[in-house]
């Protein structure tokens, strides 16, 4: 049952606010006749219930550790209005104050944008997830405490919030119930972005309270800017990697390809998320294989932090963001090559080449471009050469939010897919109406407590049925499909949502990135380069 | 108002035409109008997703909205040439004001009001809409080398920021915060 009917309803000291049941989740499609075991939702412990603050929905992303004292809230609430005063001052937030104050002031809440959010639905209609729910409360917290709107007025505009620890905890926790994937502000008629007041009210708790999930903040930005990586992974394991792939390609393919480091004064930069370098090399190695079959003048980068493309800021703080983004526009400017490409990694699309445009200058203003349409013009225009008939199975495509609906890059994958895929299936919807996978904004490595069970079942929901819905004419097990996600942290969800509903089995869907499939095509491979065990 | 007799079948071609579009004009906005604000009041009060998220504000222009379009519509019975509404802004205009009937004193004071109170509303960003909403949504504009954008995002860079996170050093500005961690390592390689 929900309790939370109204926005009012966040002061009620019930736990949790909205109850998460399976049976209330959105419908999956009954694919054949073994319908789809849906695993139960784990809760969370006596003690971890103790520790944090999870009185939202029952899940815990950040976990909010709860204050010991009466003045240790009382200052986390001062603490708190400082930094929302501190987003609406050009000083500190001059980089999205625009669009922030419009969507605060335009939205009619005319809720066009609630069945747009795949959240929203897939949870059942919950009413803390629509889009219009956060923004609502921030701008009521803000009508009251910033703007100090007298009793009457308050009361016109329904501003009557209490503000304590719970509502505080509450809102950051919901905060991260948002894949900022804009979905919403795409149907919007006035162009009102819910999705980014999502991310500023993260920056409110990251860049004023410190408070962050774990794996974004001190396993990812700072690990990243002292380390190298988000991965853990240095300049010298990167050293072994590569060697490990160039053996690699050699069992593959037959042929030695040096795969180029540090080469300066090349064309092209190729920016990986090192997640690719750990978890699916193959994508990095047929990048290479690509590359070195269209003689690009290119390199990767072993400098610290020119190997990871990944930028979490773009998730939840504007000063980590800036700091990578310098980090990696300054490993481009020491090689002096003439431009960067953005491999398979949609963040980094976002981070990089579009919120960094408002960053980097003068010489730090390299040109930053996807790879995607590089790949297009090696394969249509005939650089490589490719037999379709060697990718005669079922592919449908995954469209990476920020790649389609930010950059609107939508056709040079298509156009590729199309030329070396026969068998090639659209999700509904696709293009810059897609679904985002679920694991958008930093809920694809976000581990912590009984959270990945909440980002599998609701945020990941529509897209594991749009998934079975472009495979529902050949689900037979026998016949292999591909899941093509240009995009790591997609492929990292797909990847969760195949292995939790048991779909390699059932139906024989696996997944992997664009590049596999382009060299799977090429006509002087003699083995199949996708490798369908495993 | 120029001496041109405004009314149907007046000697001058002019008069019959702005006698014809004032009452195409009027009529139809304050039919249409009428429909518009009671249909919206009607809207927000059934749809529960609606009414959840209305404030008592809303209610309040709706309801104003709805006082002028009627008040509009009746006065107009009285004044089916709208001569005295055209008097009456002819004297407000060379300060020789007149005397009106109270209906349409009724309707003059709540456009008045109206006219004041709209841009308290949301009303008017729909004009702004037609101008920004692709500025708002997708500012795309390159940040080329040398162009006025680069010295404004130049400019951005020099402010300080006050925010007290526990990675930010107090009283820097964005630039000497993006560059910060270069500038340790390259301290320490030095070391």
């Amino acid at each position: 049952m929900s309790i939370c009917k109204k926005v009012e309803d966040i002061n009620r000291g019930i736990d949790p606010l909205v109850e998460i049941n399976s049976k209330d989740l959105m419908h999956l499609p009954n694919v054949a006749d073994s319908s789809i075991q849906e695993p139960l939702l784990k809760k969370l412990t006596e003690e971890q219930k103790k520790e944090y603050e999870c009185s939202l929905d029952g899940f815990a992303a950040i976990g909010v550790p709860r204050p010991k004292s009466r003045q240790e809230e009382e200052e986390l609430v001062r603490r708190f209005l400082r930094g929302v005063e501190k987003l609406f001052s050009k000083e500190d937030n001059w980089t999205f104050l625009q669009p922030l104050v419009h969507s605060l002031e335009y939205c009619v809440k005319c809720q066009l944008c609630s069945d747009s959010c795949p959240v929203y639905v897939a949870s059942g209609r919950k009413e803390i997830y629509r889009p219009t729910f956060r923004p609502e409360l921030l701008r009521r917290i803000v009508n009251k405490y910033i703007k100090k709107q007298g009793r009457f007025i308050s009361r016109l505009t329904r501003s009557d919030i209490e503000l304590n620890f719970t509502v505080i905890a509450r809102l950051a926790e919901l905060a991260y119930r948002c894949t900022l994937c804009r979905r919403c502000a795409q149907v919007c008629p006035i162009g009102v972005d819910n999705a980014l007041i999502s991310r500023e009210i993260r920056k409110i708790f990251s860049q004023e309270l410190g408070i962050a999930p774990r794996e974004i903040h001190e396993l990812g930005t700072v690990q990243q800017l002292k380390i190298g990586s988000t991965t853990g992974m240095t300049p010298p394991a990167l050293e072994d990697i590569i060697s490990f792939m160039e053996e690699d390609i050699k069992e593959k393919t037959g042929k030695e390809i040096k795969i180029p480091v540090d080469k300066k004064g090349v064309d092209v930069l190729l920016l990986h998320n090192a997640g690719e370098f750990v978890s699916w090399p193959e994508n990095i190695e047929a990048f290479a294989i690509i590359f070195h079959a269209a003689s690009i003048s290119w390199t990767l980068s072993s400098e610290l932090g020119g190997y990871d493309g990944v930028n979490y800021g773009v998730w939840y703080d504007d000063i980590q963001m800036a700091r990578i983004a310098v980090r990696h526009a300054q490993v481009a400017k020491d090689l002096k090559v003439k431009k960067i490409n953005v491999g398979e990694c949609g963040h980094a699309h976002k981070a990089f080449i579009v919120i960094a445009d408002r960053v980097l200058t003068g010489d730090l203003n390299i040109p930053r471009e996807s790879a995607l349409p590089l790949i297009e013009d090696l394969v249509c225009h005939e650089k490589i050469r490719v037999d379709p008939g060697k990718n005669n199975f079922p592919v449908t495509l995954h469209d990476p939010c920020n790649i389609v609906r930010l950059m609107g890059i939508v056709e040079p994958q298509r156009r590729i897919l199309r030329k070396i895929s026969p068998q090639f299936i659209e999700m509904e919807p696709h293009g810059v109406d897609n679904y985002c996978c679920g694991g958008g904004s930093g809920f694809a490595i976000m581990g912590s407590r009984n959270f990945p069970d909440w980002r599998i079942h609701i945020s990941g929901r529509m897209k594991l049925k749009q998934i079975l819905e472009a495979f529902k004419d050949v689900q037979d097990p026998e016949i292999k499909k591909y899941v093509c996600a240009p995009c790591s942290n997609c492929k990292g969800q797909i990847r969760d949502l195949i292995n939790t509903y048991g779909l390699q089995e059932k139906y024989g869907i696996r997944y992997g990135g664009l590049v596999e499939l382009v060299a799977n095509a090429m006509v002087d491979i003699p083995k199949p380069f996708i490798e369908w065990e495993g | 108002m120029l001496g041109i007799l405004v009314t149907y079948g007046s000697p001058s071609i002019l008069g019959n035409v702005i006698y014809g579009l004032t009452l195409a004009t009027g009529v139809v906005s304050f039919v249409s109008g009428l429909f518009g604000s009671i249909g919206i009041l009607i809207k927000r009060l059934i749809d529960k997703d609606l009414r959840n998220y209305a404030t008592p504000q809303n209610y309040f222009t709706y309801l104003l909205l709805i006082a002028v379009f009627l008040s509009g519509l009746y006065s107009w019975y009285f004044d089916p040439m709208f001569s005295v509404y055209r008097n009456f802004w002819r004297g407000l205009i060379t300060f020789k004001p007149i005397g009106v009937e109270s209906a349409t004193a009724c309707h003059i004071l709540l456009f008045a009001f109206l006219l004041i109170y709209l841009p308290f509303t949301r009303s008017l960003h729909y004009i702004t809409r037609l101008f920004g909403f692709l500025l708002i949504r997708w500012d795309d504009k390159p940040n080329l080398r040398g162009s006025m954008l680069e010295k404004k995002v130049e400019e951005m860079l020099n402010l300080k920021i006050g925010w007290n996170g526990p990675h930010i050093k107090p009283h820097s500005t964005w630039k000497e915060l993006a560059s910060e961690a270069i500038v340790q390592e390259k301290k320490q390689a030095i070391k």
